[in-house]
């Protein structure tokens, strides 16, 4: 019983150390907010090499967390190692939207948000094009972007769901008759933290009762449990979104599939797939649950790039921006890809 | 009265899972009392008995017996809960003999915990993607929604 009661002593003292947490601050690579609109930043990253590819390269995280994932360990982070491969690097921070916001809608975040950072990066760097690399959710708005407007030269996509209906999508199935106008009825803007619990709902035994073992077995390793302990904090940290949209992405892309059916309008101006002419780089990982492999590789029959490629890491939604497995060779593979085509 | 009725999200994973954790600890060392003391490899065939009224005790946690009239529509939802415990348990029993049978047996009680969690997760995991709980689940999900907004003051 002796072991028990060890363990026991961990689970306490593993309750000291998360409750440490709000002190943690996030760290990034050297990096300057060079524009602002609203809630949403636009972040400048210093250059890792003496010689960065000309072109910029914008990243857009999806809107339902929070970017410090991309370079939560900067020392070997996504975003770090996008610097090193020779990336002139900007991020959009979507920030943190209150009840205030609660109407803006995709096509806002979009033709808004979206394309001011955009605008902002071309005439400050006199390009006529930037690269766009959109993940997740914010793949979806970065690829209709890129349809609207002629000023992406290659647009990288990471997770980014295009067929919400595939049999294996979970979140698809369940959400398949929520009643959503009830919900954003009821809450205005959708709470962040409700959705890090429908998340975990999805995989509570992983990502709570083996997770929280793991954590208590490691408790001792002071490295491994700051490391753990940064990660915990970006999870609780999904920023609410705005009601407006949340319900557009659960009615229209979810609930009726309306992306590859060409039915999806961002103010007057339908999203046709078949209008994205750019090259395009398609990002899965194999292990993805959230957005399954099928939602997202069926890209290519829908539009009329006729530079196509995709590639798929061994990794989860997650896992593929902090995983050791696929920590450097996702960065390497982007980065490769970019500078073929920006010449 | 004049309380204000809202969501509370700001529930604290780590706090349940040693809630949870605790209880299960807590029940297996009353329940298989001397168990794992008396002989460090236990053959848990021979305890079997011991093992289900303690199981039973476990399955309890996943019961939501006391539901009222507005509750009731979280009926389907609960009893496919109250299943997923019961084929977990029946899992983890299989596997814990097995273990013994390979020369890999539960020494104590957090193997035997460890066990129980890739027990559940598997289960879960199953009905995740099983057309049945997925309906139950939204079903559950717009029930909790048309309650709390019943909840608000007009």
């Amino acid at each position: 019983m002796q072991e028990n009661f060890t363990f026991l002593g961990k689970i306490t003292q593993g309750l000291v150390e998360i409750a440490r947490i709000p002190e943690i601050q996030y760290q990034y690579n050297p990096r300057d907010l060079v524009f602002q609109r609203d809630k949403v930043k636009l972040y400048h990253y210093h250059p890792k090499v003496k010689k960065p590819i000309s072109i910029p390269l914008l990243v857009v995280f999806a809107t339902v967390n929070r970017p410090e994932i991309l370079d939560l360990f900067p020392e070997h982070s996504f975003i770090g190692r996008l610097l090193e491969n020779g990336m002139d690097v900007y991020l959009l921070d979507w920030g943190y939207p209150d009840a205030k916001d609660k109407d803006i809608s995709l096509n806002e975040y979009v033709t808004d948000y979206l394309d001011h950072c955009v605008r902002y990066i071309l005439e400050n760097t006199h390009h006529p094009k930037i690269n766009l690399l959109g993940i997740c959710q914010g793949g979806v708005l970065c690829l209709c972007y890129s349809i609207l407007t002629t000023n992406i030269k290659n647009l990288v996509l990471i997770s980014s769901p295009i067929d919400f209906q595939t049999k294996d999508n979970i979140i698809a199935q369940v959400f398949k008759k929520l009643d959503i106008d009830a919900f954003i009825k009821l809450v205005g803007n959708v709470p962040g933290l409700w959705l890090t619990h429908f998340f975990i709902s999805l995989r509570p035994f992983e990502l709570v009762g083996k997770k929280y073992l793991r954590f208590v077995d490691q408790i001792a390793d002071r490295e491994w449990t700051a490391r753990f302990l940064r990660v915990e904090k970006w999870l609780y940290d999904a920023p609410d979104q705005t009601g407006a949209s949340f319900a557009e992405l659960i009615k229209d892309f979810y609930q009726q599939n309306k992306l590859i059916k060409g039915e999806i309008y961002l103010g007057e101006e339908r999203i046709d797939l078949a209008n994205l002419i750019i090259p395009v780089l398609n990002v899965m990982a194999s292990e993805d649950e959230i957005v399954p492999v099928s939602a997202t590789r069926g890209l290519k029959k829908y539009i009329r790039s006729e530079d196509y490629s995709q590639k798929i890491f061994p990794s989860g939604h997650i896992g593929i921006y902090i995983s050791d497995k696929v920590g450097k060779s996702m960065p390497k593979a982007i980065s490769n890809w970019l500078k073929k085509r920006s010449l | 009265m004049g309380k204000e009725t809202k969501f509370d999200f700001n529930t604290n994973w780590y706090e349940l899972w040693t809630q949870q954790s605790k209880e299960f600890f807590e029940s297996a060392e009353k329940n298989l009392k001397g168990l794992f003391t008396q002989e460090a490899k236990i053959n848990p065939e021979e305890h079997i008995e011991q093992i289900n009224k303690w199981l039973e005790t476990l399955k309890k946690h996943w019961q939501f017996t006391a539901l009222n009239e507005q509750q009731k529509i979280h009926e389907n939802y609960w009893k496919i809960m109250a299943k997923m415990c019961s084929d977990a348990s029946d899992m983890m029993v299989k596997q814990w003999i097995q273990r013994g049978k390979e020369n890999h047996p539960i020494e104590n009680i957090r193997e035997l915990y460890e066990l129980w969690l890739n027990c559940c997760n598997e289960i879960y995991t199953k009905a995740m993607h099983s057309k049945s709980y997925q309906e139950a689940y939204g079903e559950f999900m717009n029930a909790a929604m048309h309650f709390w907004k019943s909840a608000q003051p007009k």
